[in-house]
């Protein structure tokens, strides 16, 4: 075969191609699982994961993040590995993954191996070759540390099934959030074989958690759970759907993680967007945000997002975005609102909220005692009241707020009066909306 | 209106030791400040006072702690008290006498509305997060001899915090973990206990790197600089994220 007449090539020649290529992938997680030294073999594992180190892209490094093979028999047209692309190849072998791994884990470089591939030969082709690196590294070198690996769409059921014991976290990346999307810019790829595996991951984590409550050593099935990855820019979907899809990912396949991944542009093909100002990383800032609302605050998607409004405002966050439409809801006294509400409180995270609760039941909270809690009162003091005042005397009208939220650092919130001397912005009114119709809105309230 | 004032060694059983004899004195604790080093202000109407640090006492002091305040909330204090900042003493000894006073001492660490409370969750929280931190940058080179050995150079004392992980992580390796800051050094045997050394005669001259070491170290570097996206660029996030007092002693930064 091919791939194994390379083994000219140096480690470091392979480790700089299949990083190089694997790079593309976002998850570089290592939590989910607390796993304890068993006091012989290497390697434990902490639930909140540990970041080893940044690359120069602010991203954090993890995992031992490599491709098995960067040759792949599909043709997708975003991808740098695709069929058509005249890129150097490499391939490990299991033996060199396993011992690079154990050699960067023994000196803390690393948390344990993220581990995907290139179709090669075919998927039951390639998702073996990864079960015997997986099954190598667990049983011949000990190795207690964390492991993510990619389920491959198409993939023997069996093979997934075997390689989820071995691993901690298992991924299928779901790659473009729409059924046609994938059919325009990866025709080899179809929704139902993707959707199918993570299925299987799925009932496979259930059934195994109703093993463990009666057998407490029953081996584990991706203790971790499962994640998966979209590309964001390369197809024209809307926020809307976007978040819609991943909310549906989160309720019916229990997925533990949803990864955004800002297009990049690394094959020229007419069917790919032009990126004028670069990978839109704002856009997916904003999405990672939203999606935090949907896992830890309770939020849904139709609350955020909607047909009339599908995509998200690129000046303001999310959760303030949100607060602005719901001013009725609005200020919530901390001493007295219940958790839920005070989640829904710009600046207020699921710390402060939780601290807030607990400190409430045995003081009355101040302003000052909120800042030392953690809460951001740049953002929370125009929402909040303590003890049924405000913190400095605000309007709470949508155009007030958010001039001060947009100019909080030119101008501060005590600052009464109106006249500044910046210049005119495009950005100042959000709404473009004639002031007369408004002005009619707050005099009917009145009435 | 007079004020105690005791002054005692900068470490937990110093410290301990200084809440023991405070309780063994009986002196009010709104009035009573532990102090950890001889700097500072002196203060006027303040009477100063020595503690040589005890460890029967300090043990005392740490088994009633975890007795009243359980796994947890003892868990919290130790790690305020592994701060560098000259705060934590009298706020850990005011907290610990406010819990007391309750029937479920723990619940005092909820209390975020006091002071002293704010304090020690604060310091807790520096300190935690300074030990994740290291969890993650702390990087071992290998001796010619097979030992592993690291330098820090942490601002608070969480050297025993990364011993307790790294010696549950890799069981089968000797390793030697040093603070360059405090001289202090964590060494593990591999199979047996680790402990702390301060001070040891120590050359740093005799540490002679492993042959594999440089390779292991070039493949590194040569990983991190290909996994990096060009297109998202950002030394600014990067420097958010991993600050530049961790990068002296990190493989990846070397000679950069």
């Amino acid at each position: 075969m091919e791939y194994l007449s390379r083994e000219t090539m140096s480690i470091k020649e392979k480790l700089g191609i299949l990083s190089d290529a694997a790079k593309y992938d976002v998850a570089c997680t290592s939590s989910g699982i607390d796993r304890g030294g068993n006091g012989r073999d290497m390697g434990n594992a902490l639930a909140s994961g540990i970041c080893h180190s940044f690359s120069a892209d602010g991203r954090c490094i993890s995992l031992l993040k490599i491709l098995l093979t960067n040759e792949c028999i599909f043709d997708c047209k975003y991808c740098l590995n695709r069929r058509s692309n005249d890129v150097p190849r490499a391939a490990f072998t299991p033996e060199e993954i396993c011992e690079l791994t154990i050699s960067f884990y023994r000196r803390n470089y690393i948390e344990g191996l993220f581990l995907s591939s290139g179709i090669i030969g075919s998927p039951d082709m390639t998702m073996e070759l990864l079960y015997r690196t997986l099954y190598l590294l667990r049983t011949q070198y000990h190795f207690r540390g964390y492991i993510h690996v990619k389920a491959i769409p198409g993939a023997d059921p069996l093979l997934i099934q075997r390689t989820g014991l071995l691993a901690d976290r298992m991924s299928v990346n779901l790659e473009l959030p729409t059924a046609e999307g994938l059919r325009t810019l990866a025709p080899n790829k179809h929704r139902k074989n993707i959707l199918s595996p993570m299925r299987q991951i799925q009932n496979g984590i259930t059934a195994n958690q109703n093993e463990l409550t009666v057998y407490r050593h029953a081996p584990r099935f991706v203790p971790a759970g499962q994640s998966t990855q979209m590309i964001i820019g390369a197809t024209p979907e809307s926020d809307y759907q976007i978040l819609s899809v991943a909310e549906s990912l989160y309720r019916k396949f229990e997925l533990k993680r949803v990864f955004y991944s800002a297009f990049v542009r690394v094959n020229d093909d007419k069917e790919l967007p032009a990126l004028i100002g670069g990978p839109p990383l704002l856009r997916e800032h904003r999405l990672y945000q939203a999606d935090w609302l949907l896992r830890y605050y309770g939020f849904s998607a139709d609350e955020l997002l909607s047909e009339k409004k599908p995509n998200f405002n690129i000046l303001l966050d999310p959760k303030c975005d949100w607060a602005l439409a719901h001013l009725e809801q609005f200020p919530v006294d901390v001493q007295n609102a219940d958790y839920q509400l005070l989640l829904r409180v710009p600046g207020i995270g699921v710390k402060s909220a939780l601290r807030i609760v607990q400190a409430r039941r045995t003081a009355r909270l101040t302003f000052e005692d909120l800042k030392k809690i953690g809460v951001v009162l740049k953002r929370a003091l125009y929402f909040i009241t303590c003890s049924g005042r405000q913190m400095y005397p605000v309007r709470l009208e949508e155009d007030y707020i958010t001039r001060n939220l947009l100019y909080e650092k030119q101008r501060l919130p005590f600052d009464k009066g109106q006249i500044t001397y910046k210049q005119l912005s495009l950005f100042d009114d959000l709404h473009f909306s004639p002031p007369q119709e408004k002005e009619e809105a707050s005099w009917k309230k009145i009435s | 209106m007079e004020e105690n004032i005791l002054i005692c060694e900068d470490s937990l059983e110093g410290v301990l030791t200084a809440v023991y004899t405070a309780y063994e004195k009986r002196y009010s604790p709104e009035k009573t400040g532990i102090q950890v080093s001889e700097e500072g202000n002196l203060r006027l109407f303040a009477v100063y006072e020595y503690v040589e640090t005890d460890t029967e006492k300090s043990a005392k002091v740490l088994r009633t702690l975890r007795r009243r305040f359980g796994e947890e909330g003892c868990y919290t204090i130790c790690q305020a008290l592994a701060s560098a900042e000259e705060e934590k003493a009298t706020a850990v000894y005011r907290t610990i006498a406010k819990g007391l006073r309750l029937q479920k001492p723990e619940s005092v660490l909820l209390r975020y509305a006091d002071a002293d409370v704010q304090t020690v969750q604060k310091l807790k929280c520096s300190v935690w997060h300074e030990m994740h931190h290291l969890f993650g940058f702390l990087r071992f080179r290998e001796l010619q001899n097979g030992i592993l050995f690291s330098e820090i150079s942490p601002k608070n004392n969480v050297t025993a915090y990364l011993a307790e992980h790294f010696s549950d992580r890799l069981p089968r390796e000797h390793f030697v973990i040093c603070d360059c800051g405090r001289g202090l050094f964590a060494v593990h045997e591999a199979g047996k206990r680790w402990f702390l050394v301060q001070n040891p005669d120590f050359d740093r001259e005799a540490v002679r790197e492993s042959d594999e070491e440089a390779v292991c170290q070039e493949l590194f570097r040569h990983f991190c600089h290909k996994i990096s996206v060009e297109a998202r660029e950002n030394k600014t996030l990067q420097r958010g994220m991993l600050p530049l007092r961790f990068r002296p002693y990190m493989t990846e930064f070397d000679g950069k």
